[in-house]
């Protein structure tokens, strides 16, 4: 059990003010989390070793570990609950019944190029192979919708049916590449794509095509953050995404059109993970650093948030909804819930592993 | 880069599974099946034919070992019995055999005391008996390669290369750099050297080039902006086309007249799934892909109006394991699939000969 303290800054509890200002003491917090709720909503559940991908929706949390692969469990009950899927490599996608992954070979623990699925619930036996693309060593990002597979391929944009890929996958963008982010939302795919990749300090491009490859790609948006993580996100009427101070920046998901894109959230905080919902935006942020994340963690970190900003924007308000001193690597958010796992922090700044991962019910 | 990195990648997974037997001599068995002229117990990753030979590199870990395959050869009509071995090959990346004026020869890449030894080697066909001639050494890390009838071409880290056959442990001459970060694929013909090669470690800015091997010129687009993966992509020519494969999971063959197509390159074949090696004899096209089923195929169509065959061999051993003269087509085949999450790991190859 993690026996930091953990300040929880909900609306109810926590000014902004107070949450968001350095001299804030993080041993005043509501005490560590239990498995179990605890008196300010938060939630952790237990597990045996760190992970290195999270998702989660309403019922279940997804991770992986080195050790164990891709697991699931119903938060609420996770110790008797939990199911095994396989070794994993990369994104864990959940469609409606399932869940997709790229699948390590089991005899080096390598990725294979294959993506396999599950049921939510557990595999009975091996995992369904429903693609093998040896071109992709390490499966950056993917998204499923109710009847496609979409995933970026080291030359193109693809998918496959989820009744199985066949030979040849279809086509949704020739020539495009994703380094980082991949969203499927309505008719339309959304992917970073590195305007140059031999600038390791360059940035990246949001581009859009529809599902079917029908049109050709387009460009939504420049001035995206370069990262491996998906440093934008998609609703009905909008494009958001961490712009390479780390703001938050905005445009019709119709694309800017030459136009400046509008920005909602301009503190300096290193941010990733974007979110949208209904509401608004969620990210996670360390406390006052400009700039890289892992650059961040690796040098002085008092902090960090998961901050939420509604989408009308808040300029250098964003409200924190969780502030914790340990390193968060990972982020998750469901309908419902906010979920993050946790590292203990030491002196010397080193961190340890990730043995919990917390949630927090969403204003609704 | 990407190839390093891909034949790394495999070294590992056969590495922790295989248990195939490191030190066993090259030995050749009959088959009943008339399309094999014989069982060798190896992995074939390249083959050539002349008149009367067919060579083959083997290697029982074609994934990436060094000090661990051989240039071999039999006689076509009588393979079985007739096994040369010439010398040793060592990493099974350097998937190229040069045939010129009698002799044979091959890339050596071994590891002395741990430094990386890359070398090209020559004999006479009928044999080594007289030694191994070491035509050139202190080779850089290697990307492509390919034979001209005077000459050897090599794609170096750092530029083009070229080696004169004649040599004895020659100093390779430098040709010219371009402005692509990794080549594929090269070939020459007549006063050309062509080559597949990536801008981006993205692969989505290829360009096939070529310029005159006697450096008189400039280098010249064949075509740009092309979407290829390295390692697996090649390039080959005849005398109107320069044909190339993307190796990309929907797929195609695409081709150019030599000087350079006007506009978009034309759709040769596909869309098929991961094409690799590309060979045209003047009359068709033959072109090795993957499957999903069968591993590795060979296939087939008219250069005048390509409509594809279904695969006339499956199973191939690797990139390289092919070969046509005027009646027939060579290959090598492992025929077996142990482990759907295992890399092919059959430790012997059947050698085929297909009627064209």
């Amino acid at each position: 059990m993690n026996n930091l303290s953990i300040l929880i800054c909900t609306l109810a509890l926590c000014c902004l003010q107070a949450c968001a200002g350095r001299s804030l003491d993080l041993d005043q917090g509501a005490g560590s989390p239990s498995n179990g709720t605890d008196p300010v909503g938060i939630e952790a559940t237990q597990l045996p070793t760190s992970i290195f991908e999270l998702n989660a929706d309403d019922t279940r949390v997804y991770w992986s570990t080195i050790a164990s692969g891709a697991q699931s469990c119903i938060f609420d009950r996770c110790n008797s609950t939990t199911v095994s899927y396989g070794p994993a490599s990369g994104p864990l996608v959940l469609g409606e019944e399932d869940v997709f992954f790229p699948l390590n070979a089991h005899d080096s623990g390598l990725p294979s190029g294959r993506v396999v699925e599950c049921p939510k619930t557990g595999c009975l036996g091996l995992p369904n192979e429903l693609l093998d693309d040896p071109t992709v060593i390490v499966l950056s990002a993917a998204a499923v919708d109710a009847q496609y597979f979409y995933w970026p391929s080291s030359t193109d944009i693809y998918r496959c049916p989820l009744t199985g890929c066949g030979e040849v996958p279809d086509v949704v963008a020739k020539d495009e590449t994703s380094n980082g982010g991949l969203i499927v939302d309505g008719d339309t795919v959304f992917w970073t794509f590195a305007v140059d990749t031999t600038d390791l300090n360059g940035e990246s491009q949001i581009h859009s095509a529809p599902k079917d490859g029908s049109r050709p790609p387009k460009l939504v948006a420049n001035g995206v953050e370069l990262s491996h993580y998906a440093n934008f996100a998609v609703d009905a009427t909008t494009v958001y995404w961490l712009d390479s101070s780390s703001h938050v920046q905005s445009c019709p998901r119709a694309g800017c059109d030459g136009q400046a894109p509008v920005t909602l959230v301009a503190t300096d905080g290193a941010k990733q993970a974007l979110r949208v919902d209904a509401t608004g935006l969620y990210w996670l942020e360390t406390a006052d650093l400009v700039g890289d994340w892992d650059s961040g963690q690796s040098g002085v970190v008092d902090h960090v948030s998961i901050r939420f900003c509604p989408l009308t924007g808040c300029a250098n308000d964003a409200e924190v909804r969780v502030l914790t001193p340990s390193k968060v690597s990972q982020f998750a958010m469901s309908s419902k819930y906010l979920y993050w796992d946790e590292h203990e922090v030491f002196s010397n700044n080193s961190y340890g592993d990730s043995k919990q991962i917390f949630r927090l019910a969403k204003p609704q | 880069m990407f190839r390093e990195l891909r034949i790394s990648t495999a070294f590992l997974v056969l590495g922790c599974s295989s248990s195939v037997e490191l030190s066993a001599p090259p030995r050749l068995t009959a088959s009943s099946d008339p399309t094999v002229l014989a069982v060798v117990n190896e992995q074939v990753t390249a083959i050539a034919v002349d008149d009367q030979r067919l060579y083959w590199l083997g290697s029982v870990d074609r994934l990436g070992a060094l000090n661990s395959g051989n240039l071999q050869s039999c006689e076509k009509q009588n393979c079985v019995s007739t096994l040369v071995t010439y010398g040793a090959a060592g990493k099974a990346s350097l998937r190229w055999i040069g045939l010129s004026g009698g002799q044979v020869y091959w890339f050596e890449i071994t590891e002395a005391g741990g430094e990386i030894v890359r070398a090209l080697n020559a004999c006479d066909v009928s044999g080594c008996e007289h030694g191994v001639r070491r035509v050139a050494s202190n080779l850089a890390n290697m990307e492509a390669a390919a034979f001209g009838s005077d000459y050897a071409y090599v794609v170096a880290s750092y530029g083009m290369l070229r080696i004169p056959l004649t040599g004895n442990d020659a100093q390779p001459e430098p040709l010219f750099a371009t402005d692509v970060l990794a080549v594929s694929a090269i070939a020459v013909q007549g006063d050309y050297l062509y080559w597949l090669g990536s801008r981006e470690y993205s692969n989505v800015d290829s360009t096939v080039q070529r310029t005159r091997v006697d450096r008189s010129g400039e280098i010249e687009t064949v075509a740009d902006h092309l979407g290829i993966t390295l390692d697996g992509s090649s390039l080959a020519l005849d005398e109107t086309h320069v044909y190339w494969s993307d190796h990309v999971l929907s797929g195609g063959i695409f081709r150019c007249p030599l000087a350079g197509c006007s506009g978009a390159p034309e759709p040769f074949v596909g869309p098929v799934r991961l094409p690799t090696t590309v060979l045209p004899d003047g009359l068709n096209l033959y072109w090795e892909q993957d499957t999903t089923e069968s591993g590795g195929v060979i296939s087939s169509c008219a250069l005048t109006a390509c409509a594809p065959s279904g695969p006339v061999a499956r199973g191939v051993d690797d990139y390289a394991a092919l070969a046509v003269d005027d009646e027939y087509l060579y290959t090598a085949t492992t025929d077996q699939k142990l482990d759907p999450y295992v890399d092919w790991t059959n430790p012997s190859a059947s050698i085929r000969r297909i009627r064209k």
